[in-house]
């Protein structure tokens, strides 16, 4: 690792939020033609985003505030240090302390949905931690490294179990449903971004960004080639592909009880990693003849 | 503050691509929320203007609202506008929005929205149809698009209270007179009770 690729990850650091406003964009506009509309503009998220900075000032607390700035910096912090290539249980660690800051932030202010979407979001994490962490493990198993640099390991043949896992993930982490329990807009009116408004509430925004672009990222780990343009075009074209997937299900879904998802996730997501990790493990140690 | 004439005029040029709106029903026979909620169907899809129903008035910059505003809506409707950050739009929609329409001078309700609150943009009709809440959205943009510009736009209406002959619902006033009538009873009772035994003496 040099100073370089340093600088090189910084500069991505500060474009990623705007490819995945575009993403959302994108995805805006897949759902509307899913709904038989036209839909709003692919910039629309941007603009929302630049409407949101630029509108006054008003906080319930200042607690609040400072903590949901430590969960934004912990989120770039992580996508910082994954572009970079640290040790991936280092990052998943940088995660939970900023899901632990958001949670903390929701707890901060007295308005009931607040306190009910940051105790649906704890159990949320407590559900897709382990499927995450299991996946990193798997990332370990093939790569025989933690490290986050992007090797040229096809990883999605050895871990398609632990693909479909990460599409589980990816419902919960994008608030989609039928896994949108935390922010349940049309239950709980947004749940733990209730109380912020106008400039607080881009400032959290720009956070699920950054966590999306990080949930991207590992997307893209799963497609690695020897020749770098075919690897840039399959990390893009499979975080598409997962894109589609969530999007397909959000629009055929309606939204389950926390419980449900917390069980799903955690009998269903969890066996899928477990199950591919013992079969990697069983092939590389000759368990199973591999051809 | 009135309106959006508040927000700097990047505010204004940014709200104007997602105005996200909140829909309060202050007293509406629900004939005008119904046609709102239609506007806000596939049908009509009005999210391609960047529209949302934020339901959260923290997150919302038009306050679109229905009815003539009665006794008991109206400090819920003064919470709800303190509550939106500027630059924020008003929307009066329907005949009783807009002016009170049957209901003037009754005595449970204030009249139109604007008697209680500064309204930017009128949308008349019994009920309005979906055409026209849209075609109303449209003007309120094209007005932050001039005051984005810096154009004469005009100001949001608030109209004087003085000449309708009924009594302002004040919840503290009230409470204050409750407080003072349950204080005057009560002593009332503890004297009572005093001079009981005296009697019986």
């Amino acid at each position: 690792m040099d100073y370089l690729w340093l600088v090189i990850a910084t500069i991505i650091t500060v474009i990623a939020p705007f490819a995945v406003a575009v993403l959302a964009g994108i995805d805006r506009r897949i759902t509307a033609r899913m709904q038989n509309r036209v839909g709003p503009p692919i910039l629309q998220p941007i603009y929302d985003l630049m409407k949101l900075l630029s509108k006054t000032k008003m906080l319930i607390n200042k607690g609040q505030i400072i903590l949901a700035t430590l969960y934004v910096t912990m989120s770039i912090l992580a996508l910082w240090m994954f572009i970079a290539g640290a040790d991936l249980l280092i990052i998943f660690f940088v995660l939970s302390a900023a899901a632990a800051f958001y949670t903390l932030a929701a707890y901060a202010v007295l308005s009931p949905f607040s306190q009910i979407g940051a105790t649906r979001e704890l159990i949320q994490v407590i559900a897709y931690e382990p499927v995450v962490l299991m996946v990193f493990f798997g990332v370990y198993l093939v790569n025989g490294s933690f490290s986050s640099a992007a090797t040229d390991d096809m990883l999605i043949l050895w871990l398609p179990l632990m693909f479909a896992a990460m599409i589980l993930v990816l419902l919960v982490k994008l608030q989609k449903s039928p896994y949108d329990v935390a922010e349940a807009h049309t239950e709980i009116v947004g749940g733990p971004e209730v109380e912020y408004s106008g400039k607080f509430l881009g400032l959290v925004k720009v956070g699920h960004w950054y966590e999306a672009a990080l949930a991207f990222a590992v997307i893209s780990l799963f497609f690695g080639s020897p020749n770098i343009y075919v690897a840039f075009a399959g990390k893009l074209l499979l975080v598409f592909l997962a894109l589609f997937i969530v999007i397909l299900v959000d629009n055929s879904t309606a939204r389950l009880r926390y419980g449900q998802m917390a069980r799903v996730v955690l009998t269903y997501g969890l066996a899928l990693t477990v199950v591919n990790a013992l079969v990697v493990w069983a092939v590389q140690e000759g368990v199973i003849p591999w051809p | 503050m009135g309106g959006p004439g508040g927000g700097d005029p990047l505010a204004l040029k940014s709200l104007i691509k997602s105005p996200w709106i909140l829909h309060f029903d202050t007293g509406s026979c629900n004939g005008c929320d119904i046609e709102i909620f239609a506007t806000l169907t596939p049908l009509y899809d009005v999210e391609r203007f960047g529209i949302l129903n934020a339901g959260n008035p923290k997150h919302a910059d038009v306050l679109v609202l229905t009815g003539p505003v009665t006794q008991k809506t109206r400090s819920r409707l003064l919470n709800l506008y303190e509550m939106m950050p500027e630059p924020k739009l008003v929307m009066a929609v329907g005949d009783c929005a807009c002016s009170g329409a049957p209901f003037v001078n009754a005595y449970n309700t204030m009249g139109g929205v604007d008697t209680v609150i500064p309204v930017d943009i009128y949308v008349p009709g019994c009920a309005c149809r979906p055409e026209a809440v849209i075609d109303g959205v449209v003007k309120a943009l094209e007005k932050l698009g001039k005051l984005a510009a810096g154009e004469p736009a005009p100001p949001a209406h608030k109209r004087e209270v003085s000449d309708i002959p009924l009594e302002v619902y004040d919840p503290e006033a009230a409470a204050a007179k409750a407080k003072a009538a349950t204080a005057a009873a009560k002593s009332a009772a503890t004297k009572g009770a005093k001079d009981a035994p005296k009697e019986e003496v």
